[in-house]
């Protein structure tokens, strides 16, 4: 099986078959936690639709009635995913064709999908200059299809929000994971500022953090002018000096940033473009399975 | 300006342009890179901006002031300070042109001898350094003595051709020559004994008939008149030479050749001293020029890539 990698993701631009592909190639299904003795316990039904897993379906009642609806046990209690997609123009650095934004948009559609597999509710919030969000108030079978087509038409533009508009959108939908897909390229530390606040509004927090390799081992050579996306700073460097102190100053920033981000009590995964998304997507199953 | 001996060189400044262009666009980097963040980007010495500083502008005019300076050099100007007005004649080394000579001293000419492998061409430069007036060179019959590629002279240069004097040389007997010297020393003076020994010796002619004498006063004498100097007896070929005109075909003719009179009617400027003067001394003050500043300017671009560095 072929490394699951955002490049090898975004190479088609069908965001429903990508994240089928995420879901299927992670072998994602319904874990259960069972505990022993309890079996399933019912809570209630809901009604099949297409998509949902069979091996709950409550096969009695549909030979009896020719109804179908599936058991939720108490158990498997909704935990609302809202993702939060950094949009700001930093996003749009590209290596080998593939954005970050790109690689964030396929690990969205991959998470919504699993979610809504699971029978969690999924929102969305693009962070950009303007905030948008999708945050249905309960649980909405065209939910996902609506998440996907807003994630397939968001471009990346402007700078991270102030946290009063992020604000309704993150308390809105209940206490529940919200994963942050981001490149934390931050100028004041307005990122972990709202990493800090999402934890104290006590959300469970996924930092995926999306970075390219090249932005990490620096591999250019000889004059180079530097541009920054968002601001449009520049500098005019000779790269083949600047290497090592760049590796270095990247290294150690990454570090802190992951130290300060556990520190808050959020979960981090750095997802790079060329390696697997599996690794963050076995962190927010790892957190779901907690919940459950 | 002064006249300009190779002027097609001055194209040569042309290529000013180079150090021009790559001043003004040699600033920019050749790529830019976005990126989310620059603060990982060491911003201390090693970032380096590329705007054009005060210092950049002197690099360019010492750079553009090289450049002119091996062009100009090149080209080769001719400083009119120390030129006189009048004409000069350049005579060839071996070749009968007594009459005319003379005539062209009569209208005022200073007489100088080419140096002994000096092309005609070379003489005239000289020449044109001293007088801004008519330049004649009486030469042979010898290509040789065009030299390589004709300078462009502001002086109105006359060419004559004079064969070596076999008209003159007829009512003269051969067997007689008497060969004027300057003092040698011993072992140029050993070097004409044996020349003119082997010459003899071949040309059936008996030693005493080539006299060889330091007296000047002999110069009035009757026959061919043959002048050494210290110079062209030192000179290498010297043998070579009088044996070459030895093994011409016809002995008479090449024993006529050889013994051409060399008819100055009064003594040279100087003896086997031709025109004075280095050649085209003003394009060597303005490459030696060019050449501290070359070294000036690479010290300096070492200096400002060490403290870059």
């Amino acid at each position: 099986m072929e490394l699951l990698t955002p490049r090898l993701l975004a190479s088609t631009r069908d965001l429903a078959l990508i994240a089928r592909r995420i879901a299927d190639g992670v072998g994602f299904g319904a874990h259960r936690s069972r505990a022993p003795g309890t079996g399933l316990e019912f809570t209630q039904y809901r009604p099949y639709q297409p998509g949902d897993d069979l091996r709950r379906l409550d096969w009695k009642l549909a030979a009896r009635s020719d109804r179908f609806f599936l058991r939720e046990s108490e158990r498997e209690s909704s935990v609302p995913l809202r993702l939060i997609v950094d949009a700001t123009a930093s996003m749009a650095y590209t290596e080998d064709g593939v954005s970050l934004l790109a690689a964030a948009r396929v690990l969205a559609a991959g998470l919504a999908l699993v979610a809504d597999r699971q029978g969690d509710a999924v929102g969305l919030v693009t962070a950009t200059s303007e905030v948008t969000t999708l945050v249905p108030a309960r649980r909405d079978p065209r939910q996902l299809p609506r998440v996907l087509h807003a994630l397939a038409r968001v471009e990346p533009r402007g700078r991270w929000p102030k946290w009063a508009e992020l604000e309704t959108a993150a308390a809105a939908g209940g206490r529940g994971i919200s994963v942050l897909l981001t490149d934390a390229a931050e100028d004041k530390d307005e990122i972990v500022a709202a990493i800090r606040r999402l934890t104290a509004l006590r959300h469970e927090v996924i930092v995926l953090h999306l970075a390219g390799r090249a932005s990490i081992e620096f591999p250019w050579q000889g004059a180079t002018r530097f541009e920054e996306y968002e601001t449009g700073r520049a500098v005019d460097v000779d790269a083949s000096v600047a290497r090592e102190g760049a590796r270095a100053a990247a290294a150690r920033r990454l570090a802190e940033l992951e130290r300060t981000i556990r520190a808050l009590g959020a979960e981090y995964q750095r997802v790079l473009l060329d390696e697997s998304v599996e690794a963050a997507l076995r962190t927010w199953l790892r957190l779901r399975m907690r919940r459950a | 300006m002064p006249p300009m001996t190779a002027p097609i060189w001055l194209w040569g400044l042309l290529a000013l342009a180079v150090p021009l262009a790559l001043h003004l666009y040699g600033r920019r980097p050749g790529r830019t890179v976005k990126l989310g963040t620059l603060r990982d980007i060491p911003a201390t010495r090693v970032a380096r901006t590329f705007a054009l500083r005060v210092e950049d502008h002197w690099r360019l005019l010492l750079r553009c002031s090289i450049l002119a300076l091996v062009g100009v050099a090149l080209a080769g100007p001719l400083i009119p300070t120390r030129r006189g007005t009048g004409s000069i004649v350049l005579v060839s080394e071996a070749v009968g042109s007594a009459p005319l000579v003379d005539s062209l001293r009569g209208a005022g000419a200073t007489a100088f001898r080419l140096f002994e492998h000096e092309d005609a061409w070379s003489g005239a430069l000289r020449a044109a350094e001293q007088t801004s007036g008519p330049v004649h060179i009486i030469g042979g019959a010898t290509v040789g003595e065009l030299g390589a590629a004709r300078p462009s002279l502001p002086n109105p240069v006359q060419w004559h051709r004079v064969t070596p004097g076999l008209a003159a040389a007829d009512s003269v007997p051969v067997q007689s020559a008497l060969v004027l010297t300057e003092p040698l020393t011993v072992t140029a003076r050993r070097r004409l004994d044996a020349a003119i020994a082997a010459i003899a010796a071949e040309a059936g002619l008996r030693p005493s008939d080539l006299v060889v004498t330091t007296d000047t006063s002999a110069r009035a004498a009757p026959g061919y008149r043959f002048t050494l100097t210290a110079e062209n007896v030192a000179s290498a070929d010297l043998p070579f030479r009088l044996a070459e005109s030895w093994l011409a075909p016809q002995r008479e003719q090449a024993i006529r050749q050889l013994l051409v009179p060399l008819a100055m009617a009064a003594p040279v400027h100087a003896a086997g001293v031709a025109v004075p003067g280095s050649s085209s001394s003003a394009s060597r003050w303005l490459l030696a020029l060019a050449a501290i500043l070359l070294l000036a300017e690479r010290a300096w671009a070492l200096r400002a890539s060490r403290v870059a560095a």
